[in-house]
């Protein structure tokens, strides 16, 4: 439990210090690059049809870390491209949930199909 | 774990409360959204499959809720919601990948399976259609021999039915054979016995015609024989007639020789003795005193030439037997008397015998002195009465 509680505080705390404390080194153009990436990367894993809510989320993140990377608040724009990862992330992994669910569904309905094969098959087999 | 969580909740409701009591309207959409997330994270149960992912979304709720609560960061508790809410779907998501992976794994073991019992059914199905289809190719063969077997049999029958059929038609035409031999036979019976009732009836026409004409035969047999006979009757009558004519007129000749000879041996005898005639005949008498000595049977030796003589005349008329009768006076006793009159005639009898007499002309008997022709008071009548008499009875 400490491992849990510590780790949180701590991160809340920084969190607090970073809200409070003065715009930190600027975030490189590769930095959003590859925060981008990610998005494409979501994107890219179906998150456009499966993950709309998030991936969209994940782009007013990633507007918002280029409009204060345009401000020069280099603080907000490392917390803009951070939940832009995350949304991102969030979305691909939705995404790939939404496409395991649908295999998994497609899987459903094939095994069941194959069952009921497999039952109709036994029928014939038991009643030639 | 469950000591993990359970403080967990207790911090964050301790959080909640104090943000609660601090914060100064309703929370922003990001926080809600962030707290819903986490919720949903938590359904799926991504705080034990995404561990780390979850809590750092707890934490950042918690920073959220603080910030919120106690310093009213506004983009603090923005910061942290959003955050708080990515890593909770990202924790939610990837919990639920997992279940969609397990589902992924589990279906495609079951699918797996499925096929596995599709390849095993439809091998068996196979073995089964190929022993189904080795049954019927057993079948088909078994009903080959079967429709072999039945053509066979019916072929059997048939041809049994055949050679029924032609036993009982050799049958039928061996009894329609025999049925018209029998008919034949009958009929040659009945021609037969027509032609025998025809016989017979020809027979009995001439049978009857036989009788009519043997009737007519015996008719007329029985009117010749009558005739014959009324013929003979005639002719014997007529013979008769001749014949009675002829022995009238030869017993008219014989009677008139034998009145001849009667008259002359009358004549001859009334020489030699006393002759009369009666009813019975000629009676010659021969007296008992002349003949025969006293109280003597023998004839008296004078008196036998006579009686000779008698004999001889006697013999000559050959048509004529003699009775020779003794008779007695009533002197003496009558036995004696019957005697004496016996051996008298007997004596007689002996010399007509002698004097060529045939024996069975001449018959004797003895009257005693039962046939007297006098009375015996006197002496002449006794001498009457002793005497023999020869009695001539005509033999015709």
């Amino acid at each position: 439990m400490k491992n849990v509680i510590w780790p949180t505080l701590v991160i809340a705390v920084s969190s607090i210090a970073m809200g409070c404390a003065s715009s930190g080194p600027p975030v490189s153009p590769a930095q959003l690059a590859e925060t981008e990436s990610v998005i494409r990367s979501a994107e890219s894993a179906g998150a456009l049809g499966l993950a709309p809510d998030l991936l969209q989320k994940a782009r007013q993140a990633y507007n918002a870390a280029q409009q204060a990377s345009g401000r020069g608040d280099h603080e907000a724009v490392r917390s803009y491209l951070l939940e832009t990862t995350t949304y991102a992330e969030a979305a691909r992994a939705q995404a790939q949930t939404e496409g395991l669910k649908k295999d998994a569904s497609t899987l459903h309905q094939q095994s069941d199909d194959l069952e009921a094969l497999v039952k109709q098959l036994q029928g014939q087999l038991r009643n030639p | 774990m469950q000591n993990r969580i359970w403080r967990t909740s207790v911090l964050l409701l301790g959080v909640l409360t104090v943000a609660a009591c601090a914060a100064p309207g309703p929370p922003p959409k990001e926080l809600v959204n962030a707290r819903l997330a986490l919720q949903d994270a938590k359904t799926v149960n991504a705080d034990q499959r995404v561990t780390h992912t979850y809590d750092s979304a707890a934490a950042h709720l918690n920073a959220a809720n603080e910030s919120w609560e106690k310093h009213h960061d506004a983009s603090a508790v923005l910061h942290q919601a959003r955050m708080a809410e990515a890593e909770a779907r990202k924790a939610q998501y990837a919990a639920e990948t997992q279940m969609a992976e397990e589902t992924i794994r589990l279906e495609n073991n079951r699918k797996s399976l499925n096929e596995i019992a599709i390849r095993e059914t439809e091998l068996a199905l196979h073995q089964a259609k190929e022993r189904d289809a080795e049954i019927e190719r057993l079948k088909s063969v078994a009903s080959e021999r079967a429709e072999a077997l039945l053509k066979a049999n019916a072929a059997l029958t048939a041809e049994q039915a055949r050679a029924e059929r032609a036993e009982r038609e050799a049958l039928e035409a061996t009894k329609f054979r025999e049925e018209q031999e029998r008919m034949a036979t009958l009929t040659t019976e009945q021609a037969r016995a027509a032609r025998a009732e025809h016989e017979a009836a020809q027979l009995r026409e001439e049978q009857e015609k036989m009788a009519t004409l043997t009737a007519e035969q015996a008719r007329a047999a029985r009117e010749a024989a009558q005739l014959r006979e009324e013929q003979e009757k005639m002719a014997t009558l007529t013979a008769e007639q001749a014949r009675a004519a002829s022995a009238e007129r030869e017993a008219v000749q014989l009677r008139e020789e034998q009145e001849k000879m009667r008259a002359e041996l009358s004549t001859t005898l009334s020489r030699l003795a006393k002759v009369r005639e009666e009813a019975r005949g000629i009676i010659v008498t021969l007296p008992g005193n002349i003949f025969f000595d006293f109280n003597k049977a023998d004839v008296k030796p004078a008196m036998q030439e006579q009686l000779t003589e008698i004999a001889k005349a006697l013999a000559a008329v050959p048509d004529q037997n003699l009775l020779i009768e003794g008779h007695t006076d009533s002197d003496g006793p009558s036995e004696y008397n019957l005697i004496l009159s016996e051996k008298r005639a007997q004596s007689v009898r002996s010399i007509l015998l002698a004097g060529g007499i045939p024996a069975e002309r001449i018959e004797t008997k003895g009257y005693g002195q039962t046939n007297p022709v006098a009375p015996n008071s006197t002496a002449t009548g006794k001498a009457q009465n002793r005497r023999v008499e020869i009695v001539l009875q005509s033999t015709k």
